[in-house]
């Protein structure tokens, strides 16, 4: 039986995003793989928790789809982080629901990667943005996988969008495919 | 007499009250006094203005009768409960102890003992209306000495009906057989009692919905009268007094839904009828009786005060009362009450005790009764100042009302009220509609019927301690009057108010009203952004068009609103305001194209 994959899309308007949108629109027709869009389903901002921890088990490989920005993810999908990953559930000594899940993120960024070092706009290389996810990935017992950046999202042609989408989807199919 | 001498002796009373109370209140002896000066002066033993004594006693006892209704209104079986220890073991002490010394000492003075025993229990009950007026004008009712005068009149309002069942079987030389059928009146008395309390309960409520659906006041009001008044004929043809019928029918409506309303259709005949109560005391004084022997009847009295002080104040250090409350608490419920009108003369018609010896008690009933706002007025100027006030023990506030007022629960006091509900906030309802408070009540609400426009209505309902009022009415008219008169009377209430449509919104404006919601306003915007979504809208981008939506609309209200007078100008901003819309909309719309927002 192969994995199932949940993307949890996070970006507050989908509609005027250019790499996201097409990000989305591969995954979409990945198999096995379920978009989850946050900024759709609630609109007021108020999260159904049951309804999220269930989905979170029904899926093997959690996706985090969004743009970065600020160093950090959507306020929406913080919020979900905050009232779903609960005690219990995704962590403590009886939080085991997502222990060996698969955990990859998906981001794009404006400025370009160059900007991302220690001499660039940002000071800092991505990956030390990217702490705090390695960490609750860490805390909830999850696999971090090694996570798709797209840089400079707004001066990529389309192509090199499609090409990185397509990148994703390979390196979802060899988990869904693993073992 | 003739209609026409009633007519007249109505005009007697008015004019002896209106007469003699603003003096006596003026001179600093409270209303009280005045009415029974007032009384005094009237009576058979006064300027003689009103002579038929018989006549007199039946106004008496109809005031005493409405009084009880009243009384028996404001006890209900939850507010027992929660005074159990104090009106319990307070008022049986106070009853058990008074009853005892005041037979011993009859018995000593050379009483038969079943005479004794009617004195004793007579003279151990005090005035409920003497000592609950004198509280409540001196707002001494939430202390806690107050509050323990308030549970042992309670207690004595209870003690009467076994006190009253007990009379026949102190009727001396009597044969067995007349006492199997002592037994046997009893039995029926009681019996009769408590089909009428059963019977009550489940034809009354219904027969009150029913006329209070016909949104007719007055017809709500003759029948809380004629319910007082079968009562009361019902319990006099049984031989039981009339004032505990009527006390029945007050305890019986206590716990319904109709309690405010009919506290207050009978508020204004309360005080009238206080003040009648005391003028008939006041009447019956009997100066002869009283100057035959002056010495006994003044000893007597002076003797009761103080036996009866005496013990009150042992009570009251057994129940460590505050100790400047203490004197206060042991004189105010020192005289002897109404209801030992109620049990002597049942005595007498009994054949318990004799006419003379009738009338001296009487005498020595209202004598006490009519010195008590003298002794108050007495522990004002000289004693009060040697009590104790170093105590610093805070009196026990008792909260009597919720925190928030809803005043109207239809389809949107409803939401708010069952919002408050659900987080264990309870707030005060108050609605005209009958058929919507007892389905609502079958779910747990404290609902009250009457109409939330009027002053008194309100102030029953708590809005003195209350700090919420939610002015949930639909109608216009009668949603402003509201606010109107909590802005003027409650000032301290924080009101949140319905509104029907802008104009009834900058109404509101104009009385600064704390927070104001457009009945329908928020339900549009969703709705609105319901619509956006099905044409394909992002959702979150629907909600925020409704939330750039509201927040226009509300600059543009506030805008508007200290031009309205001027119509043609509101013409103008108007369509401008409508102008100033398209434009945020438009720049929101180009906000979100704009490629330098950063998202992607």
């Amino acid at each position: 039986m192969t994995k199932k994959v949940l993307v949890i899309l996070a970006h507050p308007h989908l509609n005027q995003s250019v790499a996201n949108r097409q990000i989305a629109e591969v995954l979409k027709n990945t198999p096995d793989v379920t978009i989850h869009n946050l900024y759709d389903n609630y609109p007021y901002f108020h999260i159904d928790i049951k309804k999220e921890q269930t989905l979170l088990k029904q899926h093997d490989i959690i996706i985090f789809q969004h743009p970065f920005f600020w160093y950090n993810m959507p306020p929406l999908l913080k919020l979900w982080m905050d009232e779903v990953l609960t005690m219990g559930f995704a962590y403590g000594s009886k939080g085991e629901h997502l222990k060996n899940k698969k955990f990859m993120l998906a981001i794009t960024t404006g400025s370009e990667q160059m900007a991302y070092s220690e001499n660039g706009y940002h000071g800092f290389d991505i990956h030390n943005f990217l702490f705090a996810y390695k960490q609750t990935c860490q805390l909830c017992q999850m696999q971090w996988q090694e996570p798709h950046i797209l840089f400079g999202s707004r001066k990529t042609t389309e192509e090199e969008i499609r090409n990185h989408a397509e990148k994703i989807k390979k390196h979802i199919i060899t988990l869904t495919e693993a073992r | 007499m003739t209609e026409h001498s009633n007519f007249l002796n109505m005009i007697i009373f008015l004019t002896s009250a209106l007469i003699c109370v603003p003096i006596s209140k003026k001179l600093g002896m409270g209303s009280l006094l005045g009415y029974l000066i007032a009384g005094l002066a009237i009576g058979p033993f006064g300027f003689k203005f009103i002579g038929n004594v018989e006549e007199v006693m039946h106004f008496s006892e109809f005031g005493v009768v409405l009084l009880m209704f009243i009384i028996g209104l404001e006890l209900n079986p939850k507010k027992l409960w929660d005074l159990k220890i104090p009106i319990f073991g307070m008022g049986g002490l106070q009853i058990l102890l008074n009853t005892l010394l005041i037979t011993t000492c009859s018995y000593w003075l050379g009483c038969t003992f079943s005479v004794s025993l009617l004195i004793g229990m007579g003279f151990s009950l005090s005035s409920t209306a003497m000592a609950l007026q004198i509280l409540n004008e001196k707002k001494l009712l939430n202390t806690t000495g107050g509050n323990s005068n308030f549970s042992i009149l309670l207690f004595q309002d209870i003690a009467v009906i076994p006190m009253l069942a007990l009379l026949p079987l102190l009727v001396e030389k009597q044969t067995d057989a007349q006492n199997g059928t002592n037994y046997l009146v009893l039995l029926k008395t009681l019996s009769i009692i408590l089909v009428t309390i059963v019977g009550g309960r489940y034809l009354l409520r219904p027969l009150l919905r029913f006329v209070a659906s016909l949104h007719l006041r007055e017809i709500f009001t003759a029948t809380a009268l004629l319910l007082v008044m079968g009562m009361a004929f019902l319990m006099q043809s049984l031989d039981v007094s009339m004032a505990l019928g009527a006390f029945l029918a007050g305890v019986l409506l206590a716990e319904s839904e109709y309690r405010h309303a009919l506290e207050t259709d009978i508020e204004p005949f309360k005080g009238l009828l206080l003040g009648l109560f005391f003028i008939s005391v006041g009447m019956s004084v009997n100066l002869q009786t009283i100057l035959s022997e002056p010495l006994v009847i003044l000893g007597l009295v002076v003797g009761i005060f103080v036996l009866k002080s005496t013990a009150h104040y042992l009570i009251g250090k057994i129940f460590k009362l505050p100790k400047s409350q203490l004197i206060f608490f042991s004189i105010i419920i020192a005289q002897v009450g109404e209801f030992a009108f109620v049990l002597f003369g049942t005595a007498l018609n009994l054949g318990v005790i004799e006419k003379t010896l009738n009338e001296k008690l009487l005498a020595v009933v209202a004598l006490s009764m009519l010195i008590t706002p003298l002794v108050v007025l007495i522990y004002d100027r000289f004693i009060s100042f040697f009590c104790d006030t170093t105590d610093k023990a805070p009196d026990v506030i008792e909260n009597q009302s919720n925190d928030v007022i809803i005043a109207g629960f239809g389809r949107f006091g409803q939401i708010v009220g069952r919002l408050l509900h659900a987080n264990k906030i309870n707030a005060t309802v108050l609605d005209y509609e009958p058929d919507q408070i007892e389905l609502l009540r079958r779910f747990g609400f404290k609902i009250y019927y009457g109409d939330a426009t009027r002053l008194d209505l309100l102030e029953a309902a708590g809005a003195h301690q209350a700090k919420v009022l939610v002015v949930a009415i639909d109608e216009v008219e009668s949603n402003l009057k509201l606010v109107k008169m909590a802005r003027e009377h409650f000032p301290h209430l924080k009101i949140f108010a319905r509104a029907r449509n802008v104009q009834h919104t900058y109404d509101l404006m104009d009385l600064n009203v704390e927070s104001i919601e457009r009945e329908t306003f928020e339900s549009s915007l969703k709705m609105g952004s319901s619509v956006l979504q099905s044409l394909g809208w992002a959702p979150y981008d629907s909600v925020k068009a409704a939330h750039i939506f509201r927040r226009h609309n509300m600059e543009v209200i506030e805008m508007l609103h200290p031009r309205r007078k001027d119509t043609e100008d509101m013409v103008a901003r108007a369509k401008q305001s409508r102008e100033d819309l398209a434009k945020m909309f438009e720049e929101e719309h180009e906000i979100r194209l704009n490629k330098d927002l950063g998202w992607d």
